[in-house]
């Protein structure tokens, strides 16, 4: 973290709002794409399994729908890039932003993570170039399949590892080993529900990409279409019934300090929309044609939008204090660099012996009064220190510190320069006309 | 009809999901959720904006077992003058005059049947800090706890700061 601490700027109060909007905005750009992508490499390679272990290829069938599926993941070199690995890096510099100068243990794994995806979306890309279209006389690379596959489920599994401990800072500072850091059963429940969520996508890729009536549509036979639409609805429903039980234990595996009221309701409100998808995969499954494609694709991406917000929200309460500390810091150079603009127009500032008196009176004498102690000590016992010292007594008041421990620290006034100097005048009974002018003067 | 059949149960499913999901969330914000306190009282304000120590309130903590909780005298020995029109500090105030304590609701717990011996002082002595097991108290306006106090969270930190792990040293 300090290596990456180098790379970021301090956020201010604006800056980390602005972050809670890209953080949704980029996982609704990746997450459902990388889930599809997982989905369908995982689904193509299956398929092919079942196909090669089939002694009489009557039909060419699964072959081609191994094929179709891969075109849907890695269409061309483009989509890779645009949803995977550009949105990826996206996300690593809002995390690192979020958690500017945390203790978290996992922000070094998470470009690991992105690393092995990089090179399992590369992988897939080559399997689906060792595929021929329309799935006839074909040299199927399956070790390509099982690499694409193997690097995807785990490198997918450290960047959502890496996020997922974002929000548990109780162990933030507890353990740099990474295999220690990532074994949870909170990543592991998170990863399924990825993986789960990416069945689902496939299957509603299928009937999106293959069936929706404003895409032009490739030339099918009928046998092939039903097997498709077969195929991707009962994957989409055995996603989308799996997600709710994924997202049970999930939640109860979630830090307490993660959770409130909102993020059960964001919950339930996917699980109101994973129902309305079933019921029109029940109703695609029960009518002989496909229907619903565009429909249940866009469903399901809400879903993923939900899971976004989900995410987001627990990350701001799991992050509550450390957003309070980013923010009080950026405060503190604010009013730091006021302070400072203001010395530059000192010579402008009229001493004023009678705004003294009104600052002393109004702040100053809650805490100070000239012969009594009261929260801080009686002024007549300290301000013979600065006799002679109006300077000194100046820039006390402005940044104060611990003097005697018999008495709680001071806090910083919030008062103006010219107030300051204007009191410091009256408690010192200075003239003010041996003061204007020259930046304060020593007052001799 | 009976194809149809599968949206009832479907219904029923996803149901029985949505009443675990409701319990959960009433579960949360009845047992889990941060305690509420009689007064408003802030940490951020006295620990960040005025800058007080932890010690300067909680005084027993690197001399006792218990960091200790200040009695409204505490309070009351700066906010007889400061902040005296605020009606939280009124409400401070009526406790001193009527001679009561407050009750404040307990944030951390550890829970006593598993006959665990646990020393503040040892622990700040020890150079641990307050934020460690606590969290960033001092930016919190309603303190919530950080950390869950459960066995494998204590050894976890023992096992990194090389501290014994043997059971006498914290189940007696």
């Amino acid at each position: 973290m300090e290596f990456f601490n180098q790379f970021m700027i301090a956020p201010d109060a604006q800056h980390l709002l602005l972050l809670r909007y890209l953080l949704v905005i980029t996982l609704l750009i990746h997450v459902p794409y990388m889930a599809m992508a997982v989905g369908c490499t995982s689904l193509s390679l299956a398929l092919n399994l079942v196909d090669r272990d089939r002694k009489v290829k009557t039909t060419p069938m699964l072959g081609r729908l191994a094929y179709d599926l891969m075109r849907i993941a890695v269409p061309n070199r483009v989509v890779p890039v645009l949803f995977g690995m550009l949105p990826l890096a996206a996300l690593w510099m809002i995390y690192g932003q979020w958690l500017y100068q945390s203790s978290v243990n996992t922000m070094n794994l998470f470009p690991a993570g992105v690393f092995v995806i990089a090179a399992g979306l590369l992988a897939a890309f080559m399997y689906k170039g060792t595929m021929y279209p329309g799935g006839q006389n074909r040299i199927v690379n399956l070790a390509l399949g099982m690499a694409a596959v193997g690097t995807l489920i785990v490198g997918t599994y450290i960047v959502i590892g890496s996020v997922v401990r974002f929000q548990d800072p109780e162990r933030w500072h507890m353990t740099h080993d990474p295999i220690r850091t990532l074994t949870s059963f909170n990543i592991i429940w998170k990863h399924l529900f990825f993986v789960m969520s990416g069945f689902a996508m496939a299957g509603c890729g299928i009937l999106y990409f293959f069936f929706d009536s404003s895409r032009r549509k490739p030339v099918m036979d009928p046998a092939y279409m039903k097997i498709a639409k077969n195929v991707g609805a009962a994957l989409a429903m055995k996603g989308v019934l799996v997600l709710p039980v994924l997202g049970f234990f999930y939640m109860v595996t979630t830090p307490i300090l993660a959770m409130s009221t909102e993020v059960y309701s964001v919950a339930i409100a996917a699980l109101i929309v994973l129902f309305i998808i079933f019921v029109l995969l029940y109703l695609v499954l029960a009518s002989p044609t496909p229907r619903f494609g565009r429909l249940t694709f866009i469903l399901l991406v809400v879903v993923f939008l939900l899971t976004g917000v989900w995410d987001q929200m627990t990350l701001v309460n799991a992050t509550k204090e450390h957003s309070a500390m980013l923010v009080s810091r950026a405060e503190a150079r604010e009013a730091k660099s006021k302070l400072e603009r203001e010395k530059l127009g000192t010579d402008a500032l009229k001493i004023d012996l009678a705004l003294g008196e009104n600052v002393f009176n109004t702040v100053c004498s809650t805490c100070h009064k000239m012969d009594e102690r009261v929260v801080g000590p009686p002024l007549n016992t300290v301000l013979p220190k600065y006799a002679g010292k109006y300077d000194e007594l100046v820039s006390y008041i402005q940044s104060p510190s611990k003097k005697d421990p018999e008495y709680p620290p001071m806090p910083a006034p919030s008062v103006n320069l010219l107030e300051i100097k204007s009191v410091a005048a009256f408690l010192l009974g200075q003239d003010p006309g041996t003061l204007q002018g020259g930046g304060g003067g020593s007052g001799h | 009809m009976k194809k149809f059949l599968g949206i009832p149960a479907g219904l029923g499913y996803f149901g029985m999901f949505a009443a675990i999901y409701l319990t959960m969330q009433w579960d949360w914000s009845s047992h889990k959720s941060p305690p509420h306190q009689p007064i408003a009282f802030s940490h951020k304000i006295h620990a960040t904006t005025v800058g007080l120590e932890c010690t300067f309130c909680h005084d027993l903590a690197d001399k006792s077992t218990f960091a200790g909780i200040p009695p409204v005298e505490k309070c009351m020995s700066c906010h007889k003058n400061v902040k005296t029109e605020s009606p939280e500090i009124q409400k401070l105030a009526g406790y001193w005059e009527r001679e009561e304590p407050m009750e404040w609701n307990r944030v951390h717990r550890i829970r006593i049947r598993e006959h665990v011996f646990f020393s503040h002082k040892r622990h700040v002595k020890k150079g641990i800090t307050c934020q460690q097991c606590h969290g960033l108290v001092q930016y919190m306006d309603e303190v919530r706890r950080v950390s869950s106090l459960e066995m494998g969270w204590c050894v976890g930190c023992h096992q990194e700061n090389g501290a014994s792990t043997d059971c006498l040293t914290c189940h007696q």
